[in-house]
């Protein structure tokens, strides 16, 4: 997050963050699986197979994405421009609210709408701690898994259809915004 | 008496290292140097923005560094405001928001409108930066920060990208406001006119060290003046005259050369200053623009330095020792040996006159 702070461990956690990337999803279930299940109060609250394994998984698969837009959209806010507003007599919290926030915005909302398709598409890391019990955990990639399996292409083609509409819808609005960040800039 | 403005530093960006002591009265000082001497990294460290191995910071009343006492203002409490190269308007806010940004107290949007309307801008409150001109962008930036109350400016040659007519403009937009608000401002600049039009007091830099300081009339006129143009160390500098040639141009003649200008508004005695840089190196097989034939010299190198990309050369002609510098575009094709005869060209434009009041 912090794109222009250095600070021990940084790279560490940086390559952490970004293990959901590379690492096969039924590595990354698993482990999580391993994880949460070895805990005596998530058993209880009954949270694995459940709603908030399925947001968990969705996070998961969805974050490095996120991480990475948002670094690369602070990382993109010219350093002179916070300085000098730094030498106005503002803040750093004034001067990241007003000046590098609105400046980084469309970066963000980039990355916003590239870990929304993320997270709905995904299907590894949902299927292996949250599972495929319809009506609760179900999300629409198990979905079409499903039909197919039962050999019902008619619905899978329909969900499909949905999830394709999402993401062309998203990709879409990515190049509509990386369009309008260039306009502006001096 | 104590001077409103005191410094004292010393800090390293890699393999350069800065050592600086200046101190300002309520005046614009002129930190002059050649490029890559530290001039920006001196304003940064006054700033705040780049931190300092060691040193003393004192403006007005106010210690805002002393890393003796461990003491350092982070920038945004020094009231010290800096003017980039750059500018770094903030492109998403229109022009009144830039300048209200700094502003402190009830009336902002008053103020910032009152700032906008001396440097004649009260009309294009509302474009952004990217609506603007270069110079109007200029005015923007110098309302911006002069709106925010600093107790001294600091201005990063925020003219060297604008042209002739439009800097002296601003350069007499600023002296003015200046005059008015009484808020010191120290500049960089590598441009001998800014010197001469703008500052009161002036410091010599040069790789990171402060070669001298003099007051600027003292420079122009002064019994002294001999002495400063060498501290400075960097140009070529030539006392003569100027005056119409028989062709009916404008000529600088001195000792025993003469220069072709390109137009003048005086003549009289006065001081030519050529930066090296700008000198054309000539290959002796191709014919030599018609524009700057007139003022070709050859002479031979008498010593040649590689600093970065950069090719420093002294060289002897039979009107005098010229330091000639190419990098870049302009890099010969073949780097000279010493005692190889060579020719160079001065482009009128590249003559700045400081006409000399006796």
């Amino acid at each position: 997050m912090l794109a222009k702070k250095n600070f021990p461990g940084r790279d560490l956690l940086h390559l952490i963050l970004q293990l959901p990337i590379i690492l096969p999803p039924s590595v990354l279930g698993l482990y999580l699986l391993v994880g949460l299940g070895g805990s005596e109060l998530l058993r209880e609250a009954g949270f694995l197979f459940a709603f908030p394994a399925a947001v968990l998984a969705a996070l998961v698969s969805s974050l490095p994405i996120m991480i990475q837009s948002t670094r690369a959209a602070f990382a993109g806010v010219n350093r002179e421009t916070e300085e000098a507003a730094l030498t106005l007599g503002r803040g750093p919290i004034t001067v990241f609210l007003k000046i590098t926030l609105p400046l980084a915005r469309r970066g963000l909302l980039v990355g916003l709408a590239l870990s929304c398709a993320r997270a709905l598409g995904d299907f590894g890391v949902t299927l292996m701690i949250a599972g495929n019990i319809p009506g609760r955990t179900q999300t629409l990639p198990l979905f079409i898994y499903s039909q197919v399996e039962s050999i019902n292409f008619a619905r899978a083609h329909t969900a499909s259809l949905l999830l394709i509409a999402v993401g062309v819808g998203s990709l879409y609005l990515v190049r509509k915004l990386e369009d309008g960040a260039h306009e502006r800039l001096v | 008496m104590s001077d409103w403005f005191e410094a004292e530093l010393r800090s390293e960006a890699g393999n350069f290292s800065l050592d600086i002591s200046l101190s300002l009265n309520k005046e614009i000082g002129v930190l002059f140097g050649p490029s890559g001497s530290g001039k920006s990294l001196t304003l940064r460290c006054l700033a705040g923005l780049k931190t300092v191995r060691s040193g003393r910071i004192l403006l007005e009343d106010r210690v805002l560094l002393d890393t003796r006492k461990s003491i350092s203002v982070p920038p945004h409490k020094r009231k010290m405001g800096l003017l980039f190269q750059h500018l770094a308007l903030f492109p998403h806010l229109t022009a009144l928001e830039n300048v209200r940004f700094g502003v402190n107290g009830g009336r902002r949007e008053e103020i910032a409108r009152e700032w906008l309307a001396r440097v004649r801008l009260e009309s294009h409150g509302n474009h952004y930066p990217f609506q603007l001109s270069g110079g109007q962008q200029q005015r923007v930036a110098l309302a911006r920060a002069l709106a925010a109350e600093p107790r001294l400016l600091l201005l990063d040659e925020p003219f060297s990208a604008l042209d002739g007519p439009l800097r002296r403009n601003l350069r007499r937009e600023l002296r003015l406001l200046q005059s008015e608000t009484g808020i010191p401002i120290l500049y960089v600049t590598h441009q001998i006119e800014d010197l001469c039009a703008l500052g009161d007091r002036v410091f010599f830099i040069e790789k990171g060290r402060i070669t001298g300081s003099a007051l600027v009339k003292d420079l122009l006129n002064g019994q002294k003046r001999f002495h400063f143009w060498n501290l400075m160390g960097w140009g070529n500098v030539f006392e003569g005259e100027v005056s119409y040639g028989e062709e009916g141009y404008p000529i600088f003649s001195w000792d025993s050369g003469r220069l072709l200008l390109k137009e003048t508004e005086h003549t009289g005695p006065a001081t030519a200053f050529i930066r090296p840089d700008r000198i054309r190196f000539l290959d002796p097989r191709y014919p030599v623009d018609s524009e700057i034939a007139p003022n070709k010299f050859s002479g031979t190198v008498e010593e040649i330095q590689m600093e970065g990309g950069i090719i420093r050369m002294q060289i002897m002609t039979p009107v005098g020792l010229w330091q000639v510098e190419q990098g870049g575009a302009t890099t010969p094709a073949r780097i000279p040996d010493i005692e190889e005869a060579v020719c160079f060209a001065v482009p009128p434009v590249a003559i700045e006159l400081i006409f000399i009041k006796r």
